[in-house]
């Protein structure tokens, strides 16, 4: 016998709410609802909404686990980036304008 | 608000040395945009808000933050000193329009199953298993 659990039992951020008190709520009170309300028909889950400011926080922490990915599966960049960090653990670091003035004395030579 | 200094690990300062260098060498516009989107990382990006939520790498790259543009992935992290952080490497890796993407279909994917709470917030103890 399967048993169904309600969403705001198993996760306290996740509300329920009925189509019907969705279709009554204007924007202010969207705003105010600090969890994911799913949308209940009958009981039966329907849709889910988010508030925008988490679902882009949920795409920026996916794409961080994508580019974390990517790098753990080249060697060079992996290698890169370790003694990238033991370099600048040592404190052997350049500033940027310092770099950047550098560039522009080895172009004068070049010149 | 106050800007970051940004520092760079002189391995990271080599590849920053020779984009430029290329891109002041040859008449391929290619360099010449990778030195572009690398500039406006470092002037435009990062010394402002550069400890944002989904900008930090996880695993055994915890610490260490990125941001990309097209191809070229900046990675930085804290400096000891105050308002500081050192760009430890530039790498011109996987396209991020790629992944940004897969992202897309994924959240929607995790929309439709209510599956947020794992990305979004810490989990929640044993509430789920009560």
């Amino acid at each position: 016998m399967s048993i169904s659990i309600p969403n705001s039992y198993v996760n306290p951020h996740v509300r329920t709410l009925g189509i019907s008190k969705l279709r009554a709520m204007n924007a202010s009170q969207l705003r105010e609802i600090d969890k994911t309300l799913v949308i209940q028909e009958n009981d039966q889950p329907l849709a889910v909404l988010v508030r925008y400011e988490e679902y882009i926080a949920m795409q920026k922490q996916l794409l961080a686990l994508f580019e974390t990915r990517a790098v753990l599966s080249d060697n060079a960049a992996v290698e890169g980036i370790r003694s990238g960090r033991a370099e600048a653990r040592s404190g052997n670091t350049r500033t940027l304008s310092d770099v950047r003035e550098n560039i522009k004395k080895k172009n004068k030579e070049m010149a | 608000m106050d800007k970051y200094s940004v520092e760079l690990a002189p391995s990271a300062a080599e590849i920053y040395e020779n984009i430029c260098r290329l891109a002041a060498d040859t008449t391929d516009s290619g360099y010449s945009r990778l030195q572009e989107s690398v500039d406006d990382v470092f002037d435009n990006v990062i010394p402002f808000r550069p400890f944002e939520i989904g900008t930090e790498l996880g695993g055994s790259l915890g610490g260490l933050y990125y941001v990309s543009r097209e191809t070229i992935h900046v990675f930085y992290e804290k400096s000891s000193k105050p308002r500081t952080l050192v760009v430890i490497f530039i790498w011109d890796g996987p396209n991020s329009e790629a992944h940004e993407q897969q992202a897309d279909a994924i959240c929607t994917q995790m929309l439709l199953s209510a599956r947020l709470q794992p990305v979004t917030r810490p989990r929640v103890g044993s509430a789920a298993t009560n």
